[in-house]
């Protein structure tokens, strides 16, 4: 089980923005369009930071806690890191968003 | 360069893409504050796991060493550089649109 310590910890990221993504009080809802976008030109720079830098030894990631799929030299769980950070962090800026308009 | 200057200079970034590059000045709000908040109470659960078992380790020879618990300093000015943008591109395409793309 050891080794789905980190996809479990992404999933645990991204399905808050799964379940709300949807939601009729957010604009959210009609936007994710821009969402997967922002989402895609923050991830592009940050990859490449991160291959550089594994490869350079800045850090490296274990064999126990990752399932060993890799996709650009990185752990798939490490690449999807990019992906639900930035989307969930959107949710969480429009559900502040909400809040105080309330 | 180590992680450190790295994670500071991808901060820098982070601020000069807010409030001169895209002109959304999302740093400038309370919104953008309380967002920074709940991202840090996130960001200490799911990197302290991250640093502690380890799932990622750091080399001495990239960070300063300074940790809080488990966590390299450099993460938090990381996680600055991470989100600031990701808002920042969002609002810029959500206020481009508004304006009829008109201006940037």
């Amino acid at each position: 089980m050891h080794h789905f310590v980190y996809i479990a910890l992404i999933l645990f990221i991204g399905l808050p923005f799964l379940f709300k993504m949807n939601d009729p009080a957010l604009p959210l809802r009609g936007r994710k369009r821009d969402a997967l976008l922002a989402m895609a030109l923050v991830a592009f720079p940050f990859l490449v930071w991160d291959v550089a830098v594994t490869a350079a030894g800045h850090w490296s990631f274990s064999a126990k806690y990752t399932m060993g799929v890799t996709l650009i030299n990185l752990p798939i769980e490490e690449v999807l890191f990019f992906v639900v950070v930035p989307l969930t962090g959107i949710l969480v800026w429009e559900t502040i968003g909400w809040l105080l308009k309330q | 360069m180590t992680y450190t200057t790295l994670a500071l200079i991808a901060a820098a970034v982070a601020v000069l893409l807010d409030l001169v590059l895209l002109r959304t000045r999302v740093l400038l709000t309370k919104r953008y504050w309380l967002f920074f908040g709940v991202m840090t109470v996130f960001f200490l659960v799911v990197n302290g796991i991250l640093t502690a078992l380890p799932v990622v380790e750091y080399s001495s020879h990239a960070i300063i060493g300074v940790r809080l618990y488990t966590i390299p300093i450099e993460d938090i000015a990381y996680m600055f550089a991470l989100v600031t943008p990701t808002i920042a591109m969002y609002e810029r395409l959500g206020r481009s649109r508004r304006e009829g793309n008109s201006t940037t």
